[in-house]
């Protein structure tokens, strides 16, 4: 029953972007509909990966947003969570599209649309897998925010890119469509940093995040924090633990300081 | 008030059904022919979807760009037109006297809307291409297209029964005449 109950709950969750139904009309009028119904069986295949691996590791499922580029698995989670985990996550959608891929490519010619949307997905633009993947490789690296940003503003500059590339190339009506879509969804995303930032914080200040390895920062400068670490600040040669600061950072009545 | 909505629209059903029914059997009555007309709308024509396609790419691209982004599909195409030693007025269309399993080529690019057997014909293909006609292919066999495939100028289609291919040219319904076309 409980099974069941998952299942069907997903199947409500699953949601058609309007901008794929104008694709579904036109490659019904031109009469596209057999590649087009390979293109969303490989699209659906790819999300089993993520939604799959997201219930083993127990994490919320917003929606799932069906796109004429791909699919959204958009999970309702903490920031905090172990990397290794995400990284699972995401690689197991491109996994699973190559295991349907070599399980049916003998009795149906899908090669070309499947090679195609595996590159497409794992280009760094901010909501497909490639950007995910990049976003965390930054994490381990950089701190949280400027990780943030970095992959951004990447996403931008690759997306301008392909688009000069579709207008020197070969005009083409929905893949111009689908970049500007991609280019919108990515200032969306640069507007939420800073909120995306206080739930980070806010995250470390309500539980523990179960993280052992500890960083030194000198002076209050919350854009130095890693994701992969729990912080001492040093202010004025006394170290004051992560909580207190930013506490004190959400005391908005200043009661403290 | 519940309940009440949910018998109005009940009602509001059964009224809506009963009005279209008798409007078609008064438009039934007052035009007879319209029956005919509606079954060779439905049955007889069909959306010339080539057509639609051919527009769609010349203006907008590809509609599936993402068959054909960063790796091309490959099709074999060859470079000669149809090649025949005779031909022959047979049934609605032409008998074409070819070399022994002559592999036939597209005439023009369009899509595969048929494959079967057709009465009289044997093994047919049939491809509705851009100009909106659609043009059959029979006595083939070893297809090497799919239904609802697009296929290119020149792309293989077969190989023939024998040593005879017949072709059928139609557009609407109606035959055409053969010689323009090859």
């Amino acid at each position: 029953m409980g099974k069941y109950l998952i299942i069907r709950n997903i199947f409500r969750l699953v949601k058609f972007h309007p901008f794929f139904y104008f694709v579904i009309i036109i490659s019904l009028l031109t009469g596209r509909i057999k590649s087009f119904l390979v293109f969303i069986s490989i699209i659906l295949f790819h999300e089993l990966g993520h939604i799959l691996f997201g219930i083993l590791f127990k994490w919320k499922i917003e929606k799932i947003m069906i796109m004429p580029f791909g699919g959204l698995t958009i999970f309702k989670e903490r920031i905090n969570l172990p990397i290794i985990e995400e990284v699972i996550v995401c690689i197991a959608g491109p996994i699973f599209q190559i295991i349907y891929y070599v399980l049916i490519c003998k009795y149906v010619d899908i090669r070309s649309i499947h090679y195609n949307l595996l590159i497409f997905n794992l280009l760094p633009i901010v909501p497909l897998d490639g950007s995910k993947l990049l976003n965390l490789f930054l994490n381990k690296i950089f701190p949280f925010k400027l990780g943030l940003y970095l992959t951004n503003y990447f996403s931008i500059i690759i997306s301008f890119i392909f688009l000069i590339i579709i207008f020197y190339t070969e005009w083409n009506l929905i893949l111009f469509l689908t970049m500007v879509l991609l280019v919108f969804k990515t200032l969306c995303e640069i507007k939420n940093i800073n909120y995306l930032f206080n739930k980070f914080l806010l995250e470390r200040y309500i539980e523990d995040i179960g993280i052992k390895k500890f960083k030194y920062i000198h002076g209050i400068n919350f854009g130095k924090m890693y994701r992969d670490y729990k912080h001492i600040f040093i202010i004025n040669k006394k170290p004051y633990t992560e909580r207190e600061i930013i506490r004190k950072r959400f005391d908005l009545e200043r009661k403290i300081w | 008030m519940r309940k009440n909505n949910f018998w109005f629209k009940q009602i509001s059903k059964i009224c809506i059904s009963i009005i279209i029914m008798l409007s078609t059997l008064i438009l039934l009555k007052a035009k007879p022919d319209i029956k005919q007309q509606f079954y060779q709308k439905v049955y007889e024509n069909n959306i010339s979807f080539a057509t639609i396609n051919s527009i769609y790419e010349k203006y907008a691209g590809s509609p599936l760009p993402f068959s054909d982004l960063f790796e091309k599909q490959t099709t074999t195409v060859f470079n000669e037109a149809l090649q025949y030693e005779e031909q022959h007025k047979y049934l609605d269309g032409v008998k074409l006297v070819v070399t022994e399993n002559y592999l036939v080529p597209s005439l023009d690019s369009g899509l595969v809307v048929f494959i079967g057997e057709k009465e009289n014909y044997g093994n047919t293909i049939i491809i509705q291409q851009s100009n909106g006609i659609d043009v059959w292919y029979s006595n083939i066999d070893n297809l090497a297209v799919n239904m609802y495939d697009y296929i290119e100028q020149g792309q293989l289609l077969g190989e023939v029964i024998s040593n005879e291919l017949y072709l059928v040219f139609k557009k609407d319904g109606e035959i055409l005449d053969h010689k323009k076309y090859i």
